[in-house]
């Protein structure tokens, strides 16, 4: 069980973490408008998935 | 006919649909514990998406998303995206490995997993019995919501609806396991999404005058809901950290991680989620948008789906109602059926040594006890219910240390073990006391505790060992 390799994974996790992190901090930062949080919200969750499904894709 | 009688139609025939796919199940099904519980790791990618958006995603989104979407604006749709995104990154990094360590051990339940790792079934069985006593009272409440749901909407007596919502899970669940469990995730999936489509539809088309002139209407009339700061940032952390960690400390759904038949189904369960997921939420957050604009001054926000339903044709109300106890249904049978393999194998088999068909009975009267057991506490309507079930969600964050130490050579048993005890009593005292020290929620004080009660101990004990082996 210890020779799990991580190393694969470490790349996608912190650029991962890094979308977490601007989820949780820009879109307050953002003006009340459909092309403010809304958008940014809507966007990053985009970036996500499509990275999450290269990551998928590209893994055996 | 009255609206009653077009419900109550429905909702038998969606009931006897139900059971059609349950019988084919059980035909499907074969003998033993494994296929019982996991269906011997033989689900193929679509029912696999269908079954884990189905069991994720409960009657909070169509009545508790609705409402907190109408209250609090696009943070709600930020909580509930942020949600997604965590969801997203454990299951795309994690779950192959999981999955893998699953097969390889066969495991079954996911706290026999980290008996495996651990060496020790103690933490299985601590970890079940701390799961059993926050997800009873989560289950109760998806009971008391269909009850409640039920007697607007069909005039049957709030009782009568609550024991009707036994008797389908109970035929969904015991006949035949997550076979059934599964297959009829994917009606309840399919219903949940195509309901709630066409109640977006007809919401913006009738009420608001079509998408572009929703878009006008609330960016001049409700700038406010578009503002991310409606929702104080201590409530948006505090709802937001526990669920970033939901797919891998609820049970229902880490034990999903282990039913696909092989790595490419696993892939698609995850694309199928993801897709699922991001257009749901997308969608339940615009039904709550536009409540804003059709109902004006509603401060119980849990009446802001009922109410919509009472503005639209009988039909349409119908099937949206079926999305909603579908919703309800698939996520309490998933953790039923999860909750009852716990029971059986980190517990029972534990305790007793049995044959599989031992284990079997067992876990098969472990079903109706735990369903019974929630059914009751919904009808106690004890005002601490809706605070365990708050509660849940976060005092499960102790659990998420455990999974991650499983990719941690230094991982210690006792820290894990600490690490459960004193994150869920402490998220416990919390929420019982409501002191919540900097104004920081409990969750996220869970997670913080009890990571570093985690890493700490297992530091210790870890350079302790090395230095006994020394001498």
């Amino acid at each position: 069980m210890n020779g799990i390799d991580l190393k694969p994974i470490k790349r996608p996790l912190i650029i991962f973490l890094i979308l977490i992190l601007l989820s949780l901090t820009v879109p307050f930062l953002l003006p009340p408008t459909f092309l403010g949080a809304y958008l940014c919200w809507i966007i990053l969750s985009l970036i996500a998935i499509i990275y999450g499904l290269i990551v998928l894709g590209g893994s055996k | 006919m009255n609206r009653s009688a077009i419900m109550l139609g429905g909702m038998l025939i969606w009931f006897l649909a139900g059971c059609i796919i349950s019988y084919f199940a059980k035909k499907r099904t074969g003998p033993g514990i494994s296929e019982y519980f996991i269906a011997n790791r033989t689900i193929g990618g679509f029912v696999s998406a269908l079954t884990y958006s189905a069991t994720t995603y409960s009657s909070f989104m169509m009545v508790g998303l609705v409402g907190m979407t109408y209250a609090t604006g696009i943070s709600a749709m930020g909580f509930e995206l942020s949600y997604l995104m965590g969801t997203i990154l454990l299951l795309v990094l994690f779950a192959p490995y999981f999955w893998t360590i699953a097969k390889k051990y066969e495991c079954i339940s996911p706290m026999e997993l980290l008996s495996r790792v651990y060496n020790s079934h103690l933490i299985g069985g601590i970890a079940t019995i701390f799961s059993l006593i926050m997800l009873i009272p989560y289950m109760s409440v998806q009971f008391t919501g269909i009850g409640y749901l039920m007697e607007t909407l069909t005039g049957i007596p709030y009782r009568v609806s609550v024991f009707i919502t036994l008797i389908i899970i109970l035929v969904f669940t015991l006949w035949a396991g997550m076979r059934s469990v599964a297959w009829t995730d994917c009606l309840q999936s399919i219903i949940m999404f195509v309901s709630s489509i066409l109640l977006l539809y007809y919401v913006i088309n009738n009420f608001l005058g079509g998408f572009g002139q929703f878009f006008q209407v609330i960016q001049t009339e409700h700038t406010d809901l578009l503002d991310a700061n409606k929702m104080s940032y201590q409530r948006f952390l505090g709802l937001t950290v526990p669920w970033l960690f939901f797919a891998l400390t609820n049970p229902q759904v880490n034990q999903r991680m282990f039913i696909p038949r092989d790595q490419k189904s696993l892939k698609t369960m995850i694309t199928g989620f993801a897709i699922f997921g991001l257009i749901y939420t997308i969608i339940v957050v615009h039904l709550g948008l536009a409540a804003r604009h059709i109902l004006l001054g509603v401060t119980n926000t849990d009446l802001i789906t009922p109410l919509l339903l009472a503005k639209i044709p009988v039909i349409l109300a119908l099937i949206v109602f079926l999305g909603i106890v579908a919703a309800s249904v698939s996520t309490l049978n998933s953790i039923i059926l999860t909750l009852s393999s716990m029971c059986t194998i980190d517990i029972y088999s534990q305790l007793l040594e049995t044959d599989e068909k031992k284990q079997l009975l067992f876990g098969k009267i472990m079903v109706p006890v735990i369903a019974v057991l929630a059914f009751f506490f919904s009808l106690g309507k004890f005002g601490i219910i809706v605070e365990l079930s708050v509660m849940s969600s976060a005092g499960l964050l102790a659990l998420a240390p455990s999974y991650f130490g499983i990719f941690w050579p230094k991982r210690d048993l006792i820290a894990a073990l600490s690490s459960i005890i004193v994150g869920g009593l402490t998220t416990i005292i919390m929420y019982f006391t409501g002191y919540y020290p900097l104004g920081i929620w409990p969750g996220v004080w869970c997670i913080i505790l009890s990571t570093i009660i985690f890493i700490v101990i297992s530091i210790i004990r870890s350079s302790s060992s090395h230095s006994y082996k020394r001498n």
